[in-house]
């Protein structure tokens, strides 16, 4: 049972790590698509603008991110090892896309 | 003292002059108003006359420009004698004219010398057949005609292809609207798009619909089977799971909210999507009972997918159409 509940606190903890590795993964798309199919500002976003269009893409991301997680999840539920191998995956596209977002799409 | 003669000489042509010019204004505008009227009364080759006239006597007048603007449109409506462009107008003019004279104009206009009056007679013919009399199927012939003739001008077959195809979409006739767009879109390379972007979405909408259909149908023979080989609570534990229930709560839910925190959107889509979502979760889990191979595990997670997609499309399809412009669809 020990084992059991330290596998399901594992599997629970890679889950959220993809989920969060995503996140910026899901933020660099999200600029990228405002970048390319709205070259003109949004109306909506500048509507939005005068809170904050970055809270919503955060927003955006982090709703992505949360359903990369239950993937995640799914993927540990079968294999661990797969999901670790995700997750490294996952961490090295994360960097790229914070790069990425920090260089070309501000 | 000397150059005075001189001075009232020049100031008397001046006048003259003055005089004469008024009075040749006077008569072209005499000559255009009387044009006016007889447009008013049908009497295009008249009218046509007394524009020229009026150009002729004066061709500065502030009325010579609405002049020659009027007899380049009379001079491109006067095939056979403007006696189409005479029965054309009698039916135009006439926001009331009964039916019989709508199907006369009908009945006339093919026998039209080739020109801008027929298609245009069509065109007449054909709005009124639809908007005011409900005959669509009549209402097609005349448009289609307007559409096909080859000797009309440019805007005016555009026009009727706008018709048409408003026609189609209207009846549910997408496959049509695309014949015609695909014959004579040149004519409107706007419409042509716009259609084509319809039928595409009709298709994925049919196909979304029918394998959603079937992965539901071979579900529920599954999950019988599967009720009747391990019991309803065993059969329930393994089809119906708490993180299916918790990702479509997600799904629909989170979604939901994101967009309620933006604005006034709509959250129907996503709802829809959660829903979705579970159902094709669960008739995965009835595939998976079946067998495990590899195979058809891959088929399976395939199948998953697939639906999906088709989910996703479907909720947004049937609740707010317009998000789907954006990607093409």
């Amino acid at each position: 049972l020990k084992s059991a509940s330290f596998s399901a606190f594992r599997r629970t903890g890679v889950a959220l790590a993809t989920g969060l590795a995503a996140m910026p993964i899901a933020y660099a798309f999200v600029r990228f698509v405002e970048r390319a199919l709205y070259p003109t500002p949004n109306p909506a976003v500048i509507i939005w603008s005068d809170r904050s269009a970055f809270i919503f893409r955060a927003a955006t991301a982090a709703y992505v991110g949360g359903a990369a997680a239950f993937g995640a999840f799914a993927v540990a539920a079968r294999s661990e090892a797969r999901a670790d191998s995700v997750l490294r995956a996952v961490l090295v596209a994360s960097a790229i896309a914070m790069l990425i977002t920090a260089a070309w799409l501000p | 003292v000397k150059l005075a003669p001189a001075i009232a000489m020049a100031a008397l042509l001046f006048a003259r002059a003055a005089q004469a010019d008024g009075d040749s204004r006077a008569r072209a505008k005499e000559a255009f108003e009387r044009g006016e009227s007889e447009v008013h009364a049908l009497a295009f080759d008249r009218a046509l006359a007394s524009y020229k006239e009026a150009i002729a006597i004066d061709p500065s007048a502030s009325t010579a420009g609405l002049a020659r603007t009027r007899v380049g449109e009379l001079e491109s409506h006067s095939e056979g004698g403007f006696a189409p462009l005479v029965a054309l107008e009698r039916v135009r003019r006439s926001p009331s004219s009964t039916r019989a004279e709508v199907d006369a104009l009908g009945a006339a206009a093919p026998g039209f010398p080739a020109g801008r009056v027929r298609a245009e007679a069509e065109l007449v013919v054909g709005e009124a057949l639809w908007h005011r009399f409900d005959d669509r199927a009549s209402a097609r012939v005349a448009l289609e005609r307007a559409v096909e003739d080859e000797g009309a001008d440019r805007l005016t077959r555009s026009l009727a292809l706008n018709e048409l195809c408003g026609l189609f979409r209207e009846g549910d006739d997408l496959p049509s609207a695309e014949r015609a767009v695909d014959r004579f879109g040149d004519l409107a390379p706007a419409l042509r798009t716009e259609i084509r972007r319809l039928a595409r979405r009709a298709r994925f909408r049919v196909t979304s619909a029918y394998f959603l259909a079937a992965l539901g149908l071979v579900a529920l023979a599954l999950a019988a089977r599967a009720v009747v080989k391990l019991g309803l609570d065993a059969a329930r534990t393994r089809l119906v799971r708490s993180f299916d229930l918790a990702l479509a709560l997600y799904l629909g839910g989170g979604a939901s909210l994101l967009v309620r925190a933006r604005g006034e959107g709509d959250t129907r889509p996503f709802l829809w999507l959660g829903l979705g979502v579970l159902a094709v979760a669960i008739a995965g889990r009835t595939i998976g009972l079946s067998s495990t191979r590899p195979a058809a595990r891959a088929a399976r997670a395939i199948v998953c997918i697939v639906g999906v997609l088709a989910v996703a499309f479907l909720s947004i399809e049937r609740t707010d159409a317009s998000f789907l412009a954006s990607v093409g669809l």
